[in-house]
């Protein structure tokens, strides 16, 4: 019995690992009886028409919203916000509206019951302190509307209209977004569970004493159970209970059975994109950047889960959750925050319409011709309505804005942005010893070296298996004597084992997450039966952070990292392989209230554990694989367990492109893909593409075939060397990019769009993608490709990085992609500094010369930045730290500091600077300090490329380059 | 640390005034013997250059609008006698006022100014100022200008007391590759916020001389090495007429078909038997290789494969293999054994039967 009701999971378990205690028997068994499946057993997980809540939501289609305001219930609460009562006319629910006017172009709107008979989820430790900004209502008693005029923003109005609610949002009276004109805004009310036998005596306190509410309320069931229209015998008799709809209650998938104590408590909302025909964003999914219709298909679902294998082309739900969508058309650019931590769907539905939103706006918008709008429509099973707007205009506005909201990027260590070595397992001391020197005698650079769950004794995280790492201090040393780094994996799921020092501990103190009955939850993960941390309580992540100094985790040092996994958190035996929702967390919330926000509370609590070891000095590093809205605070994420198929090295673009349009600056996929075994061509395209993507890491299966690069044909191995060394190359310009990340949000890896911003054939492009402003890299993602077809946006063409040849843009054209070379070009009016000598390590560069690459567009100008410091310290906070604007104009390149209070003393030096799409000149000169010396330089005609030789200056200075 | 220091201790800097004595008088030697090497090279190459009155192209490459932070030699323009004498001196000793690193001793003669000032890159198709050697510049597309420095990406430093070379990535790192320290000569040191641990093994600049300990090792090693491969011809002798059958080209990897061997790992005791069976066993027990394919040769080493389709098999249907890489060593051993990947097991095992002959070994 019990083995049957776990059979889909249980083989999951088996086939993520053969080294689990006592199951390696089972699993041969198990294996031979079934059949392979390859990809997700999708059936593992739920579709719409599976949860109670999507289906409610997703049927609830009214001809006109039962809810309605009045102006004379605006109140202003001060300067910033507004008040309005919003009546449910089906049931005459109360609800209260509150509209704020946040800095910078930025809208709140939040709607919860007016009095709830429980308290409802709002989720914490999200938003950040952000400034208000005035505004003021003007009442329209005439067509009751109220128009808010926002104080900073005079272009911006919101207006209200009463009856029925909709919000309506302006800029430059051009209405951008539309909330409730599809009427789909539908708030469950908590109500008390009915009793189940009418013949009961009627004596309970809890009878409903308004006898209009109960009527409204029949009324509202009425028109829903026409929709559900399938279960008409049981149901009969409670047909007129509005309470009792289908999965209200309780709700049964597969085996498990949810007991939903609070009742049914969805919400739903529709907000328009008007005017737009693209939005992006909401990840995770493993699908294309643009988001599709839904329309007769599936919604986009997320809630954080652990797919074995997962399929791509897919909107259902991975490892993170980000309820945040971009919509971009070629004059305006916005962004739309959903607020919620539980299980959210999403539809998209992408019309051409004026009829619909804008045929009863009131007269900002004459629409005759036809206007592209995506509607979307926002289904979370708990929690209340709470939105926030952003209105642009331009992407990097809306990236500013959001991260306002949810925090910038972390400022990685510059170790961290280089490239990381990681399998599952490297097996024992001496392993490590091995590939460590491998890279060496290989000339390849590396940063860190990973260690997977087999490093452990038995999974108890913190713990090390003494017979394989006897001494991983020493281990640790012999790598970081170097420069180097190592990462270990922790995750949240704890061995139930009273010999185990974190679970005695967190049992005595209670900080194990515990059933309904108050007894400790326990689950499937990789030690067998585990207890799971209740991280909603700070306590317990104080707890937490504590396990990390050295003095606690034995055999760690400062120079050990972490990776968070499973922290979804992955349940192998619970309902799709996570956590049961009615599970109570200790402060009294349900499961399903929290569960978007569990993996991030996790890398939250062990990014404090790392502060806490250097007294806050060091910069931490923590993957995760979990994510959610202010994940980008913390660390960095990765794309969890992809597979060796040339469509998952594709899909990464798209994926890394959505998360990091929602705030991730730093994310990327398992290079080379973790299951399966890729082919040293698969291999090799794979490092050219992810050099250029933010977080790069190897990772592969325990039972995939060891992939080192050494372990390749010269040929193969010379590929991947000099792909890693690519990347090493362009430390500098990714660091600046990083660090402009953690200043203003802006994703160092970026969609077209978002650099051309008007250029609409740009919009659906998600197999090429930019680093930062001047690089557009296009990966091959496809068998035996010689030839790429590449498009080429904007006016100010592009130089081939490696030829140095020049195309003129805007343009589609074709570039030689041997097995050696992938399409990476420079936009011409940009400068990307580089260091072209690549040492075994980051922080054995530190002192080296930069190149800087000047691509000269046809204006005859180009402009860049430099950023540097020392690494892997806060000092960078306290001024310490280099930032050169570079400007080259009239024929002298500039180097400026942006801010000339700071400065981080570095012996690093100007080596040469290439300037391509020049002419020859005559004589070259540079001043500093108010010295003109001349420069020595050469030419080639052939690809108009000057090398000016050897300037010598020290970077940290102002100097200036004079071409004649 | 100066270099001229470095060099001072290095040739010699020692306290018995009688040793001083006495290198100072072999390196007067050295230098009469090599100075006339150098002299020979030098009328050589410039009557090469008479005898051609080839242009050097590529010539100018670089136009020289100002004297940069070095002024190219006097004597390179035009060879005197006289200066060439002195250039003789400091040729293997010093380019454009510092040392000559990172060139092995039979090239240091292409390392010379021609009558035009110019180096000739070592691929022969370039030529560059001869102010741009060893300038922490790279102007020679083959790396060859820069043999000292790390300006190359595909440059390489000849560490000299230990033979070999290292990639130009390792100089002036702050990390001592070479056991003089020699590849670190311009005190370049890793930054000290980032608090480096010491390890066994990783020397930070600035270096000291290990080239003793290097030289002892080696030696040990050398030792080692002619120990056992005098042992190889006992082990031929035992594979008499199994030659080029699977067994090596002597058949001397038969003899270990004769034995089994044991590796206790922290976790698994392990039984080899070459050709035949690998068993771990720990609290269970697999059959982890059967068989044997011997692949490899002396160069590049052997490895034996036991994977013949016999072993255990593995839950994703392939079966366990091991695969021993034999290395030379003086008895017959196993060394190391794990599993790298899902049922595939690598040994490390020292025979003598993966030895090169014992004249081979002499002869270096």
């Amino acid at each position: 019995m019990f083995v049957l009701d776990y059979f889909p999971t249980m083989s999951i378990y088996i086939k993520q690992s053969k080294r689990c205690l006592g199951f390696q028997l089972l699993a041969i068994v198990f294996l031979m009886i079934m059949d392979e499946t390859e990809a997700v057993d999708a059936g593992n997980f739920k579709r719409c028409d599976q949860s109670a809540f999507c289906q409610r939501q997703r049927n609830f289609k009214p001809e006109i919203s039962p809810y309605v305001t009045n102006i004379d219930s605006l109140r202003k609460i001060d300067n910033s916000h507004f008040a309005l009562d919003i009546t449910n006319t089906q049931n005459n629910k109360a609800f209260v509206l509150d509209l704020f006017a946040l800095e910078d172009s930025t809208l709140r709107l939040k709607i919860n019951e007016a009095q709830p008979i429980a308290e409802r989820y709002e989720v914490p430790n999200t938003i950040e302190d952000v400034k208000a900004q005035n505004m003021i209502a003007v009442p329209n008693l005439k067509n009751g509307s109220i128009v808010f005029h926002l104080g900073d923003n005079t272009n911006i109005q919101a207006v209200i209209s009463c009856s029925p609610f909709r919000l309506d949002i302006y800029d430059e009276k051009e209405p951008v977004f539309s909330v409730n004109s599809r009427n789909l805004m539908h708030i469950e009310h908590l109500r008390q569970k009915p009793v189940p036998k009418p013949h009961e005596e009627k004596t309970k306190p809890e009878e409903p004493e308004n006898p209009d509410e109960e009527q409204a309320e029949q009324g509202e069931n009425e028109e829903e159970d026409k929709q559900e229209e399938q279960e008409p015998q049981e149901e009969e008799k409670e047909e007129s209970d509005p309470d009792d709809q289908p999965g209200m209650w309780e709700e049964t998938f597969k085996t498990h059975t949810d007991s939903k104590p609070r009742g049914p408590e969805s919400i739903g909302l529709d907000t328009s994109f008007v005017n737009f025909a693209h939005v992006y964003g909401i990840p995770e999914h493993a699908d294309k950047m643009a988001l599709k219709s839904t329309v007769g298909s599936e919604p986009y679902r997320l809630y954080n889960l652990d797919v074995f294998e997962y399929e791509l082309d897919s909107r259902a739900a991975l490892y993170g959750s980000i309820p945040f969508m971009i919509g971009h058309n070629s004059k305006r650019t916005v962004g739309l925050l959903w607020l919620n931590a539980a299980e959210t769907w999403v539809d998209v539905d992408s019309t051409e319409d004026n009829k619909g939103v804008l045929g009863t706006l009131f007269g900002y918008f004459a629409g005759e011709e036809a206007v592209p709008e995506v509607n979307v429509h926002w289904m979370s099973e708990s929690g209340v309505i709470d939105v926030y707007f952003m209105l642009g205009r331009n992407p990097a506005d809306v990236m500013r804005q959001y991260t306002k909201l949810t925090g910038t990027p972390y400022m990685p260590p510059m170790w961290a942005t280089t490239y990381h070595q990681s399998r599952w397992n490297y097996k024992d001391e001496q392993d490590v010893k091995t590939v460590d020197a491998g890279f060496d005698e290989h000339d390849i650079p590396y940063d860190c070296l990973w260690l997977d769950i087999e490093h452990t004794d038995g999974k108890r995280y913190f713990t090390w298996d003494t017979l394989k790492f006897p001494d991983p201090v020493q281990m640790q040393n012999a790598l970081a004597a170097k420069g180097r780094k190592m990462v270990t994996i922790i995750d949240p799921h704890i061995k139930v084992d009273t010999n185990y020092h974190i679970y005695r501990e967190a049992q005595n103190k209670g900080y194990f997450i515990k059933n309904k009955d108050g007894s400790e939850f326990k689950g499937w993960c990789w030690p067998g039966d585990s207890a799971y941390l209740d991280l909603t309580l700070p306590e317990v992540r104080d707890w937490w952070a504590s396990q990390f100094v050295p003095e606690v985790y034995k055999g760690s040092t400062l120079n050990l990292f972490t990776w968070n996994d499973m922290n979804e958190p992955s349940v192998f035996n619970g309902p799709e392989i996570t956590m049961h929702k009615d599970i109570i967390h200790g402060a009294g919330w349900e499961h399903r209230h929290v569960h978007n926000l569990y993996g991030i509370l996790l890398q939250m609590s062990t990014v404090k554990g790392q502060l806490a070891r250097s007294q806050g000095n060091e910069r931490p590093f923590v993957l995760s694989r979990a994510f959610y809205i202010g994940t980008q605070k913390y660390g960095a994420i990765w794309t969890g367990d992809n597979t060796a198929e040339w469509g998952h090295l594709a899909a990464s673009v798209p994926m890394l492109l959505s998360i990091g349009l929602c705030g991730i600056a730093h994310s990327g996929a398992d290079v080379g893909g973790f299951f399966k075994n890729p082919d040293p061509e698969m291999l090799s395209r794979w490092y050219q593409a992810a050099a250029y993507q933010p977080f790069f890491r190897a990772h592969a299966h325990i039972d995939t075939s060891r992939r080192e690069p050494w372990l390749y044909d010269d040929k193969y191995r010379d590929i991947i060397r000099a792909a890693i060394r690519e990347r090493y190359e362009l430390l500098p310009y990714w660091y600046t990019l990083f660090f402009q990340a953690h200043k203003s949000g802006e994703p160092p890896m970026r969609p077209l769009w978002y650099e051309f911003p008007a250029d609409v054939s740009t919009f659906d492009k998600d197999d090429s993608h930019m680093v930062g402003t001047a690089l557009l890299v296009q990966p091959v993602s496809k068998p035996n490709t010689q030839v790429t077809s590449v498009y080429l946006p904007g006016a100010t063409g592009w130089f081939d990085v490696k030829t140095y040849q020049y195309y003129p843009s805007p343009n589609t054209v074709s570039i030689s992609t041997p097995l050696d070379k992938i399409a990476v070009l420079q936009r011409g009016g940009t400068i990307v500094p580089r260091k072209m000598r690549v040492r075994r390590c980051s922080a054995l560069m530190t002192h080296d010369p930069y190149t800087l690459f000047v691509a000269v567009s046809p204006q005859g100008t180009a402009v860049g930045q430099l950023y540097m410091d020392d690494g892997h310290t806060f000092g960078f906070q306290n001024l310490k730290y280099n930032y050169k604007n570079l400007l080259f104009q009239n024929n002298v390149l500039i180097s400026k500091s942006a801010n000339p209070d700071a400065s981080w003393d570095s012996d690093a030096w100007l080596e040469r600077v290439v300037f391509m799409g020049v002419s020859r000149p005559t004589k070259i000169e540079m001043t500093v300090d108010g010295q003109v010396h001349p420069l020595e330089f050469s030419y080639e005609s052939t690809t108009r490329v000057l090398t000016v030789r050897k300037p010598g200056v020290k970077m940290q200075k102002d100097w200036s380059i004079a071409i004649q | 640390m100066e270099p001229s220091q470095r060099h001072v201790r290095l040739m010699g800097g020692r306290s018995n005034p009688f040793q001083t004595l006495f290198a100072l008088f072999i390196t007067a030697l050295f230098f009469m013997f090599f100075q006339a090497s150098i002299l020979k090279n030098l009328q050589r190459q410039q009557q090469m250059l008479i005898n051609s009155g080839s242009e050097v192209h590529n010539k100018g490459k670089y136009s020289h609008l100002g004297q940069m932070a070095v002024a190219p030699p006097e004597i390179a323009r035009s060879v005197h006698p006289k200066f060439a004498q002195k250039l003789m001196k400091e040729i293997g000793m010093k380019v454009n006022g510092t040392l000559l690193r990172g060139v092995k001793k039979e090239h240091r003669k292409y390392y010379v100014p021609s009558k035009e000032g110019t180096f000739t890159c070592l691929s022969g198709n370039q030529t560059v100022a001869w102010i741009s050697v060893n300038n922490d510049y790279c102007d020679c597309a083959d790396g060859s200008d820069e043999p000292g420095t790390s300006a190359c990406h595909n440059g390489k430093f000849y560490c000299e007391p230990e033979r070999h070379f290292l990639p130009s990535s390792r100089v002036n790192d702050g990390i001592c590759d070479c056991c003089d320290g020699s590849d670190e000569w311009k005190g370049v040191t890793v930054p000290p916020d980032l608090e480096l641990p010491v390890s066994e093994g990783v020397q930070l600049a600035p270096c000291s001389d290990t080239c003793r300990d290097y030289d002892h090792m080696k030696l040990r090693e050398h030792n080692i090495l002619k120990e056992a491969a005098s042992l190889k011809p006992l082990y031929i002798e035992k594979g008499l007429g199994h030659g080029g059958e699977n067994y090596g080209p002597n058949g001397e990897f038969y003899f270990l078909t004769k034995k089994c061997y044991v590796f206790k790992s922290p976790g698994y005791m392990y039984e080899l038997c070459p050709y035949a069976n690998a068993t771990q066993n720990g609290k269970d027990s697999w059959l982890i290789g059967t068989g044997g394919k011997l692949e490899g040769n002396v160069e590049d080493g052997y490895n034996l494969v036991m994977g013949d389709g016999k072993g255990d098999h593995c839950p994703q249907g392939k079966k366990r293999t091991t695969i021993i890489a034999f290395t030379c060593g003086v008895e017959d051993k196993v060394k190391y054994v794990s599993e790298k990947e899902t049922c595939v097991y690598g040994v490390k095992f020292d025979t003598p039967a993966a030895c090169p002959d014992l004249e081979t070994i002499e002869l270096t």
